[in-house]
C-alpha cells in the first residue's frame, strides 16, 4: 500500500513538472562540477533535516534540488539552489502506523494553513488556496499562484496532511521564475483574435461552447483555446503578447482540467 | 406589423454587427499569421553543407545554446557536432529519437559528440539540455526547426 501511495503521490508531483519538458525533472543527477553548489545544498538540506547522514540521491525538481537521504522517496528534503532555501520535504516516517480515528479535512487544512502562514508575505499574498485530494489516508492541500487574478501555471504550494496522526508529511513551494512586477498580465490581443489565431492555423473550427481563457506561462499572459480536431479535441496557446503559438495538445498542466473558481473549505 | 418589421430589422443589424466584429477579429488573426509565418520564413538555414550533410556546430553553455535557434531543411541529412564548454550538458529534441543517441548520457565539459539524424518531417522541436548544469538548467532552450 505505501508503494502505491509513494506511487501516487510522485505522480502527483511530476505531474505539473512535465508539461514543460522532462529536462525539468532529472533523476539521480549530478553536482559533483559544482562542489560549492553541492556542499550548500547538503548542508541547506542536512540542517533541515536535523541529520548528519551523507545524501544517497539527488534528483531535479522543477529547479528545486531534491536531497535524499532515505531510499525510494521516503525521506528527502528540496533546496532552491539560488540561496539554498528549503522550499520542500517528504519524510514517510511521519507517517501513521495504524489507523485509528482521523482528522477531517477541515481539520487539516487548519494545520496545513498554519505552514502556509509562515511563508514570506509576498509569496503568501499571491496563492490562492485551490483544492484539497484525500490519498491513502492523507490529505493533499494546494494553493496555487495568482497574479492579477491570472493563473500562473506550474507555481504552487502543497501540503501533504497525515489525516491520523496531524503530522505534515510533506509540502513543497515552486520556485516562482518571475516577480509579479515583471509579469505581463494585460494581452495585447482578445481571447475572440486568439481563437481566431487557433483556427486559422489548424483550419479546425473551436470545441463547443469553449471559451478562450488567459493563463500566465513564464512571464507572459497565453490564451488557452480548444480545437474540435478530427478525431478528438486539443487545445492550443497562443501568446496574448504577440500571438504566435505557445503550445498545441495538451494544456499544460493538468489541473486546468477543472480550472474554474478554487474550492474553498 | 411595423413592430415587426422594427424588431426584424434591429435583428437583422445586430446579426450584421456581430458578423463585422468576427469578421474583425479573423482579419486580425491573419494579420498575425502571415507576420509570424514572414518571421519564420525569414530565418536563416543554419550550418554548412558539408559533403551533402549540413553540419551545425553547437556549443552547450551555462545557461544557453549556442546558437539557439536552428534552421534545417526537411529531407536534409543533419549533423550535430556539440560541444559542452563549462559543465556536463545533455542533449535532445525533445519528440526526435536521434539514432545510437541516449538523451540521458551527458557530455562532460570539454567533450565534443558527433551525433546525425534525417529532417524527416516539417516543425518545430524544443532543444532542451537534460543534464543537470545548475541553477540556470530550465532556461537552457533552444528551437530546431525543420522548413517544408
Amino acid at each position: 500500500m505505501k508503494k502505491i501511495t509513494l506511487f501516487i503521490f510522485f505522480i502527483m508531483l511530476i505531474s505539473s513538472v512535465f508539461v514543460r519538458g522532462h529536462s525539468l525533472y532529472l533523476f539521480d543527477i549530478s553536482l559533483d562540477f559544482d562542489q560549492e553548489l553541492k556542499s550548500n545544498t547538503i548542508k541547506a538540506a542536512q540542517s533541515y533535516a536535523k541529520t548528519v547522514k551523507e545524501p544517497l540521491a539527488f534528483d531535479l525538481d522543477n529547479g528545486l534540488i531534491i536531497v535524499h537521504f532515505e531510499p525510494e522517496q521516503r525521506n528527502y528534503v528540496e533546496v532552491n539552489p539560488l540561496g539554498y532555501k528549503v522550499q520542500g520535504m517528504r519524510n514517510e516516517n511521519l507517517k501513521h502506523k495504524a489507523v485509528t480515528a482521523k482528522l477531517t479535512k477541515e481539520q487539516g487544512f487548519e494545520i496545513a494553513k498554519k505552514l502556509f502562514e509562515t511563508l514570506p508575505g509576498d509569496v503568501e499574498s499571491e496563492l490562492r488556496y485551490s483544492e484539497v485530494s484525500e490519498v491513502d489516508d492523507t490529505y493533499f492541500y494546494k494553493w496555487l499562484r495568482y497574479t492579477d487574478g491570472i493563473l500562473v501555471i506550474g507555481e504552487e504550494f502543497m501540503v501533504n496532511v497525515d489525516a491520523v496522526n496531524g503530522n505534515i508529511i510533506a509540502w513543497r513551494l515552486s520556485i516562482f521564475d518571475y516577480p509579479k512586477n515583471s509579469i505581463l498580465t494585460t494581452p495585447a490581443i482578445s481571447g475572440n483574435v486568439a481563437k481566431k489565431v487557433a483556427e486559422l492555423s489548424f483550419n479546425s473550427v473551436s470545441a463547443d461552447n469553449f471559451e478562450p481563457y488567459l493563463v500566465i506561462i513564464g512571464n507572459e499572459p497565453v490564451w488557452v483555446t480548444k480545437l474540435q480536431g478530427q478525431f478528438y479535441p486539443f487545445y492550443i496557446g497562443v501568446s496574448g503578447k504577440d500571438g504566435s503559438l505557445s503550445f498545441t495538445g495538451v494544456l499544460p498542466a493538468t489541473k486546468l482540467k477543472t480550472s474554474g473558481l478554487p474550492k474553498q473549505i | 406589423m411595423k413592430k415587426i418589421i422594427a424588431l426584424l430589422a434591429f435583428a437583422l443589424i445586430l446579426v450584421s454587427a456581430c458578423s463585422q466584429v468576427e469578421d474583425e477579429d479573423s482579419i486580425k488573426a491573419k494579420k498575425i499569421i502571415d507576420y509570424h509565418k514572414k518571421k519564420f520564413d525569414a530565418l536563416p538555414l543554419s550550418g554548412k553543407i558539408v559533403d551533402g550533410i549540413r553540419e551545425i556546430e553547437l556549443k552547450a553553455i551555462q545557461y544557453r545554446w549556442e546558437p539557439d535557434t536552428i534552421v534545417v531543411k526537411k529531407g536534409e541529412t543533419i549533423r550535430f557536432v556539440i560541444e559542452s564548454v563549462d559543465s556536463p550538458h545533455g542533449f535532445e529534441l525533445e519528440g526526435i529519437q536521434i539514432p545510437g543517441w541516449n538523451p540521458d548520457k551527458a557530455i562532460n565539459k570539454g567533450e565534443k559528440v558527433t551525433l546525425e539524424l534525417k529532417a524527416e518531417e516539417a516543425g518545430v522541436w524544443d532543444l532542451v539540455c537534460t543534464a543537470y548544469c545548475g541553477p540556470g538548467h530550465a532556461e537552457m532552450k533552444g528551437k530546431y526547426i525543420v522548413r517544408d
